[in-house]
């Protein structure tokens, strides 16, 4: 009768301390995810945002939203994935050896859980909170302007007739519009600027040399004047954006 | 004791009197000469009775914006650099150089070098819009005759292409400054290599935006800094102006594209949903399979 309270005492701390160890490993872990991520020097950065477009007037372009980030950011969330799926299964295999109690097992894959629905939810809560800052500064923007306007020396409203053309200048309009017509017309792809329901990835063009932005070494054939570049089932064909020339999925020329 | 109370009652008064008055006088001694010399020279917005201060300002920037777009021919370099911010939250400067040759109203040439080495070539002629990329041994051209204005806008607006302060080089530059510009101040007098220059801050609606206009019979702009505030992380894009030469050596072939051999065409992204269908038309110089 004595010894069973010292044992259940025992395996409760024996837990503890295996729960303590568990969520060191995935601090661990993820901070070892996080270094990794940084470490994406050599091309990993995106060139193309808001100010690389040097315009007098500015969309609402997201940061880093660009051919290169879209590639970056696929391999970046396959790699997030990977990592994920490995830490389930190190998990498992330490469960599997482990004659520990169910309240640890459920606790750790609820941990998984988490952890994944966190790292999924991210991008979206990050999207979000953009674009909600976005409209906040607009508002802002607008009121203090009307606010101002009184004022000495704050020129008028713009009384002009030639709405069409505003902000001509940028990009970001443009580059929507783009994706619209294309998509339409080819089906399936982002133009410049994945929307964020996309999940085409844009493939940077390669040095002259070789086909090293393409997911494989392609047939390549002309048709109209035009090179396509086809890998299995998929074609592509090079064309120039704001960010510069890029490997763009199109259907089948023929 | 009354008396006593009294004259230190009236010892205090007259010295608090005094003070204020001096205190007032030595203000106007301050503010005048401010206010004078800012509504003269225009160079400094100080107090409430710098009125047309903002007009000064607005002169200026009027009268550089008219100057560039009224200017025939003109060749200039320049040096820019614009944050990213990456995913991360880290923000990162990418910069390039540039080599602007424009020449009223058809010819426009644009050579530019990125930070990475990277070289690309924009060039108009009064009909065609070009763009290569001699590393990639690639172009991309589309006709569009009209001038200068219609080109530039064409490339950025429906062609989606890049061209940083491709409105400095349209004629219709002082027009849109003005429709844009929601309020504008003087921010100082400075010298910028030398040179007295006007330091302006306007806003747009979307971007907020700085230039410095030298004084003198040639009021080219030597800097530029465009706050996007709206953009995430409120990005800046840097711009600085060297060697303005209003009489350039200008050859015809500046403007025309003749593709290198072994060089390959290819559309702008926008003319993707058409390829298919139409193709690129360039018999001569495109090229076979690898």
């Amino acid at each position: 009768m004595n010894t069973k309270p010292y044992l259940i005492v025992t395996a409760i701390a024996a837990t503890i301390v295996l729960l303590i160890g568990s969520v060191n490993d995935a601090v661990a872990r993820g901070r070892g995810g996080g270094g990794g991520g940084g470490s994406r020097g050599g091309g990993g950065y995106s060139r193309s945002g808001a100010a690389a477009s040097g315009s007098f007037s500015s969309g609402s372009m997201r940061a880093g939203s660009s051919a290169a980030s879209a590639s970056g950011t696929s391999s970046r969330s396959q790699a997030a994935q990977t990592s994920a799926t490995n830490r389930a299964a190190a998990q498992q295999s330490r469960q599997s050896t482990s004659t520990e109690n169910q309240a640890q097992r459920q606790s750790a894959s609820a941990q998984n859980q988490a952890q994944r629905q966190q790292s999924s939810s991210q991008n979206v809560e990050t999207r979000q909170q953009a674009a909600t800052n976005r409209a906040q500064s607009r508002q802002q923007a607008a009121q203090s302007y009307q606010g101002a306007y009184p004022a000495g020396g704050y020129y008028p409203a713009p009384a002009y007739g030639y709405y069409d053309d505003d902000n001509w200048d940028d990009g970001e309009v443009a580059a929507v519009a783009i994706g619209a017509a294309a998509l339409g017309a080819v089906g399936g792809y982002a133009a410049g600027q994945p929307s964020d329901t996309s999940t085409t990835t844009v493939y940077n063009a390669p040095p002259p040399s070789g086909s090293a932005g393409l997911p494989c070494t392609p047939n390549t054939t002309v048709v109209k004047g035009v090179t396509y570049y086809q890998c299995g089932s998929s074609w592509y064909t090079q064309a120039y954006g704001n960010s510069g020339v890029v490997y763009m999925p199109v259907s089948a020329p023929y | 004791m009354k008396t006593n109370k009294q004259s230190i009652l009236r010892t205090a008064l007259c010295v608090a009197v005094m003070t204020t008055i001096l205190g007032c006088s030595e203000k106007a001694a301050v503010t005048q000469p401010d206010t004078l010399a800012a509504s003269e020279a225009g160079s400094r917005t100080v107090a409430k009775p710098a009125v047309a201060e903002p007009a000064v300002a607005k002169d200026i920037l009027k009268r550089m914006a008219e100057f560039l777009a009224k200017t025939p021919r003109f060749s200039v370099n320049l040096a820019d650099s614009y944050e990213v911010l990456q995913e991360s939250g880290q923000k990162i400067e990418f910069g390039e150089n540039r080599k602007i040759i424009v020449s009223r109203p058809n010819g426009l040439r644009v050579e530019v070098e990125h930070s990475d080495g990277e070289k690309h070539l924009v060039q108009y002629d009064g009909k065609e819009i070009t763009t290569f990329s001699p590393s990639q041994n690639v172009y991309a051209q589309v006709s569009k005759p009209g001038g200068i204005d219609n080109a530039v806008m064409y490339f950025l607006r429906d062609l989606g292409m890049r061209l940083p302060l491709a409105i400095l080089l349209t004629s219709r530059f002082p027009a849109e400054l003005e429709r844009r510009t929601q309020a504008l101040d003087y921010v100082e007098k400075t010298v910028i290599d030398g040179t007295p220059t006007h330091h302006l801050a306007g806003r747009t609606e979307t971007v907020d935006y700085q230039v410095w206009i030298p004084e003198g019979a040639q009021p080219l702009p030597l800097r530029i800094v465009l706050t996007y505030k709206n953009a995430v992380g409120q990005p800046t894009f840097r711009a600085q102006f060297s060697d303005w030469n209003l009489a350039p050596g200008i050859q015809d072939n500046q403007f025309t594209f003749t593709p290198p051999e072994g060089t390959r065409k290819i559309a702008f992204l926008a003319q993707l949903p058409n390829l298919a269908r139409e193709g690129i038309t360039n018999p001569e110089h495109t090229g076979g399979q690898k």
